[in-house]
């Protein structure tokens, strides 16, 4: 398992490689660059800006140096829009607010949608079964957007027992938590649901009930570790997708993470910013789809890693 | 400044913030409007304050506040947006400072100033007990490398062009203006050997014509730009048309060969001699005759770029215009119309361009000694002491900047740990995207006057966020840079901590001059007529702000508003004529040759072809760009489409001149009409429209060049009625901010500069008490006291001392109402 998991990180890089160059590609054909304002700058103090930044020099070049200083130093280059700050350093400052948000939300995800899946399951087509699913398709289908004001006009402009925003102690996480994983909540519950029901009637669930086990021991024994492999498979890009942050309650929570740089960078054309946050993006992405692929083969011994 | 970015041309407000996710906010946003209401109704609607007015922080010497996002400098001598700016009006403090009401000049890093009679040399007397924050004096000479080092052309300043009103400042900044490092023999031809030509001094300041060899690359960029007297021209390539770009002489030389149809392009090129001198763009030059391989032709100077190498030649002249710190002329004023008198470049010489070197000392500023500071201008500008409270005009530390640029690590000087400011506060704590806080700076002359001993600066960027805090009492200001949301305007309205004030910003419409139907001035003046824009104030923009017929805001200080106020008294505004007149916009259509006959209950414009508005994508943008259409259509039977574009792609293509009709917005950088007509020179890079109006750039020369204040201004308003006339753009309104502040703040009047100090603010926990027992604009915690008149300086140097009080010579003054008029 160590040599497979190995040979798929290693097959990180070159995947990594083709993102990172498609991207500076792409990002250098939308018109417009980084220091083009509202206000004209005479092209003497333009060119002088392009040369500090080596905008300059014929994009091959800037693609080898970029290449070359994230190779050998992992430095990521310099934004254009926040001068006295490197992308690296934006990176650290954000990333670690974004993934203490993404694992919570994500542990929040988990411990609420697998007990309503759960439920929905064994109780299959009476009211519980109804109410848990009922709620799991609001969750899936009310928005962030919408979801976060509503949380916020309930729990902290009317009844005043939560902050309305930033990020200082728990109680400001609890809303942006819930608004976070809310829906991941939701998504998890109706695959849990869905894969017990398949679970619940396969012959190795029959034979462990034929054992005299009891019911309990039945699903959290043997029938929960297979229900779990479509969430299971699902953990990969919604991990990553959380642990990077979401856009909409990062700006209605003001939260000091990396969601907002994905937009953000790419209209204000800061390049740099925009290749480091992709390459970090792309990273986890590809990293939690290997760690699944490993627990898909721990929690389904049919499954052989090669 | 245009909106979002500042410095003349700022766009923060609206412009550049423009967002992808506007569509998906826009719901949120209803729904905690929806919810405000709702909440506002059972608990605070009653409540003559937005929110809690219970405090939530109980330190009264603790200000918070929301600066709307992360500044991209705090640097002052780079700082060009709104969200640096104000961070930077508390860490560092200009010569004036301006008085937290009419913005009229007071006294800060100066105590007193001399001027000449025509605002061409100034004379600053600094503050003897100025400290920097480790307390070293604040000395002239950190004037003097503040503002060097801001035109310097390594430093790339966007801030830059802020000082050009500097003697040189321009050519030095954009790199035509330097000195001979050594004795040296110029040359007649660019090649060693060659006949001599003249003999230059080490330290002989020259002016760069061109550069030898040539690269004809981008022949192109500096003609892009629209041409004074039509000598030269460059259209782009087009590729719908089929036709190539093409560079196009006036027949007055006559020596057109440069055959620009792209086959000169990035060619190398030798100049061969020198030809009669040109004006291109506004700027004296040369024809050059050049040749490439066996090709010869003709090329004005200024359409060569400077090629990446340092070897080679140079075509230089000699430059005599070097500061003298005395007063030219005699004060009188120019004729009217009749541009003050340019030097022509004499001679044209050849010297190796490593022969040239940079030298600051040709810029108009000096310390003449520790506390007294020289400034000499390139032309007058009445406006000047209200320019040096400006950022870019700020002191910085010379040792300081320069220890941290020797690290190549130049940004980081003025991280909270390395920062030595001279202004109220200095940084304590920098957390990234998150907030800011200042604290007050050790060493400040005022500082035991500093009521609010720390201030925290919030970066939420939404707006709902920052109303949400608000609400809950966590900041006691929503703060300068937060625009309020539309929807709870109405709402708030009626609120007593909700402020609005006039801001020093207008609103306009560009037209591309150059494209039909546009290019035909009836045609721009019709569709201003059509436009009723107090409705469009009452409908969409929804802020009480003013209905524009001009360019210049009315309320802009230093006489103007006095003016405007005056001539609108008198019944002679001479813009009125401009106003909402469907009438007159038809039959001027219909001059224009496009009838404008009923069609069932509306109007058709026969044969009109037609017209594109674009604008940035963004909310507001788009209600107005609507209003406009049907405007358009209701009143002149016109249809216009509407572009949304984002925003640096719409910036591109406006510079492109790819557009008929653009919304854009002019921030003004000073308290002065000339921030906001200067834009419509024809050789000012913000000039976009392709009008140039050689008329105009008279006029408006000789409004500068005009000392006595009255009259300046008088000739001002015949320059903007000149372009009025000219209506290259299209004025829409003149724009107010809306902010809240909490009842316990005290200090708080709104300006049109919209730059609130925190060193003016006190917070008063027994508020209650004394509501409305007080004059808020009696209570700034400080206010620094007025500059004594200045004295006159004289052609010899000498003073003679200011004129008694009640005398001829008026003192600058600014008179700005400082809100609009109460409504319901």
């Amino acid at each position: 398992m160590t040599t497979y998991a190995l040979k798929r990180l290693l097959s990180v890089i070159p995947t990594l490689l083709l993102v990172a160059t498609l991207v500076f590609v792409l990002v250098r054909l939308v018109p417009g660059g980084p220091f083009d304002a509202e206000r004209a700058v005479p092209v003497e103090v333009r060119r002088q800006l392009d040369a500090k930044y080596h905008l300059d020099d014929p994009v091959l070049v800037q693609y080898k140096d970029w290449l070359w200083a994230l190779v050998s130093r992992g430095d990521l280059g310099p934004t254009f829009k926040y001068p006295n700050r490197t992308v690296n350093e934006i990176i650290a400052l954000s990333l670690p607010v974004s993934m203490q948000l993404g694992v919570l939300a994500m542990i929040f995800a988990l411990l609420v949608g697998v007990p309503l899946g759960l439920v929905g399951a064994m109780r299959q087509n009476t009211w519980a079964d109804t109410a848990a699913m009922g709620t799991a398709m609001l969750g899936v289908s009310v928005p962030r957007f919408v979801l976060a004001p509503i949380l916020v006009l309930v729990f902290a402009l009317n009844l005043y027992i939560l902050p309305v925003a930033r990020w200082e102690t728990w109680r400001n996480m609890v809303l942006p938590v819930i608004c976070a994983g809310l829906p991941v909540a939701a998504y998890i519950a109706r695959l849990t649901r869905g894969g017990m029901l398949e679970v619940i009637r396969s012959d190795f669930v029959r034979t462990a009930r034929a054992k005299g086990l009891s019911e309990r021991q039945v699903i959290l024994k043997h029938a929960l570790k297979g229900a779990m492999l479509p969430v299971v498979s699902y953990l990969g890009p919604g991990f990553s997708s959380l642990l990077v942050g979401s856009l909409v309650v990062e700006k209605i929570f003001n939260i000091p993470g990396m969601g907002r740089y994905f937009v953000e960078a790419a209209q204000n054309r800061d390049y740099n910013l925009v290749m480091g946050v992709m390459l970090v993006y792309g990273f986890l992405l590809m990293f939690f789809n290997t760690v699944v692929d490993i627990a898909y083969s721990w929690l389904d011994p049919r499954v052989e890693l090669r | 400044m245009a909106d979002g970015d500042w410095y003349g041309g700022r766009t923060v407000l609206d412009g550049a913030h423009a967002s992808l996710y506007s569509g998906e906010m826009r719901l949120g946003r209803a729904l905690v409007t929806f919810g405000l209401c709702a909440s506002a109704a059972c608990t605070d609607d009653a409540s003559p304050y937005f929110g809690t007015t219970e405090r939530r922080l109980r330190d009264t010497k603790t200000f918070q506040v929301n600066n709307a996002g992360e500044p991209e400098y705090l640097d002052p001598g780079m700082a060009h947006d709104t969200v640096s700016s104000v961070l930077a009006h508390h860490l560092f403090e200009g010569l004036t400072v301006y008085h937290p009401a009419d913005l009229r000049p007071v006294q800060g890093g100066a105590i007193a100033w001399d001027q000449s009679a025509d605002s061409t040399v100034f004379r600053f007397h600094l503050r003897p007990d100025a400290r920097w924050s480790d307390g070293k004096t604040v000395s002239a000479r950190d004037y003097e490398y503040a503002w060097r080092r801001v035109l310097r052309p390594r430093t790339a300043s966007q801030a830059a062009p802020n000082l050009y009103v500097l003697l040189n400042a321009e050519l030095f900044n954009r790199g035509k203006l330097k000195v001979l490092l050594d004795d040296i023999t110029a040359l007649r031809e660019p090649r060693a050997g060659a006949a001599a030509a003249g003999k230059l001094e080490k330290g002989a300041p020259v002016r760069i014509l061109a550069r030898s060899p040539l690269t004809v690359a981008a022949a192109v960029a500096p003609l892009a730009a629209p041409v004074g007297k039509r000598l030269v021209s460059w259209s782009p390539a087009d590729a719908r048309a089929r036709t190539p770009e093409r560079i196009t002489f006036g027949s007055e030389h006559d020596p057109v060969v440069a055959s620009a149809d792209g086959a000169w392009k990035g060619a190398t090129v030798d100049v061969l001699a020198l030809g009669p001198p040109i004006d291109c763009n506004g700027t004296a030059a040369h024809w050059l005759l050049v040749q490439r391989g066996s090709d010869k032709g003709w090329l004005p100077a200024c359409a060569l770029t400077e090629p990446r190498s340092s070897d080679g030649f140079v075509v230089v002249s000699r430059h005599a215009r070097l500061p003298t710190y005395r007063p030219r002329a005699t004060a009188t004023p120019p004729p009217l119309g009749q541009a003050p008198e340019t030097e022509a470049p004499a001679e044209a010489l050849f010297v190796p361009a490593r022969a040239l070197g940079e030298d600051a000392s040709v810029l108009g500023v000096r310390a003449v000694d520790e506390l007294t500071l020289e400034v000499e201008l390139e032309r007058p500008a009445p406006y000047f002491t209200d320019l040096t409270s400006t950022t870019p005009m700020m002191p910085v530390r010379q040792d300081v900047v320069e220890r941290f640029e020797a690290r190549g690590e130049t940004e980081l000087w003025v991280r909270p740990e390395n920062i030595v400011c001279n202004g109220p506060y200095i940084l304590d704590e920098w957390k990234f995207r998150y907030e800011i806080s200042v604290v007050r700076q050790p060493h400040y002359w005022n500082r035991d006057a500093l009521q609010i001993h720390r201030a925290v600066f919030l970066a939420v960027e939404e707006a709902n966020a920052a109303l949400n805090l608000y609400k809950g009492g966590d900041i006691d200001s929503i703060g300068d840079n937060t625009s309020l949301p539309l929807e709870y305007m109405k709402f708030l309205r009626p609120k007593k901590d909700f402020h609005r004030y006039f801001f020093n910003s207008t609103y306009w419409y560009e037209f591309n001059t150059k494209k039909p139907p546009v290019d035909d001035v009836r045609v721009r003046h019709a569709l201003n007529l059509a436009i009723d824009k107090q409705q469009l104030i009452d409908r969409v923009t929804r802020a009480d702000q003013l209905p524009a017929t001009h360019f210049v805001p009315d309320f802009v200080g230093l006489g103007y508003a006095d003016r405007a106020a005056a001539d609108k008294a008198a019944g002679k505004d001479p813009f009125a004529q401009f106003g909402f007149d469907p009438d007159k916009g038809r039959k001027l259509l219909g001059e224009a040759g496009y009838p404008v006959v009923r069609d069932g209950d509306g109007w058709r414009a026969q044969g009109f072809p037609g017209l594109e508005i674009l604008y940035n994508t963004g909310e507001g943008h788009k209600s107005i760009a609507i209003a406009i259409q049907d405007m358009w259509k209701r009143h002149l039977g016109v249809s216009a489409s509407l572009r949304n574009e984002e925003w640096r792609v719409m910036l591109k293509n406006v510079r492109d001149g790819n557009f008929h009709v653009v919304r854009f917005a002019w921030v003004g950088d000073y308290n002065h009409p000339h921030t906001w007509l200067e834009t419509f020179a024809s050789q000012s890079p913000q000039n976009y429209t392709g009008w140039a109006d050689g008329a105009f750039d008279a006029l408006l020369a000789s409004a500068a060049a005009t000392s006595d204040p009255a009259l300046s201004i008088e000739r001002y308003r015949q320059a903007e009625l000149r372009a009025v006339e000219g209506m290259p753009k299209m004025p829409l309104y003149f724009y107010t901010r809306s902010i809240l502040v909490k009842p316990w703040v005290r200090g708080f009047v709104g300006n049109t500069r919209n730059i609130h100090i925190v060193k003016w603010f006190s917070i008063d926990p027994d508020w209650e008490k004394n509501v409305g027992k007080t004059d808020p604009s009696k209570e700034f915690a400080v206010v620094e006291p007025d500059f004594p008149s200045h004295g006159v300086i004289q052609p010899d140097g000498s003073v003679t001392p200011p004129p008694p009080p009640g005398g001829a010579a008026p003192p600058p003054a600014s008179a700005a109402p400082s809100s609009p008029p109460a409504g319901p």
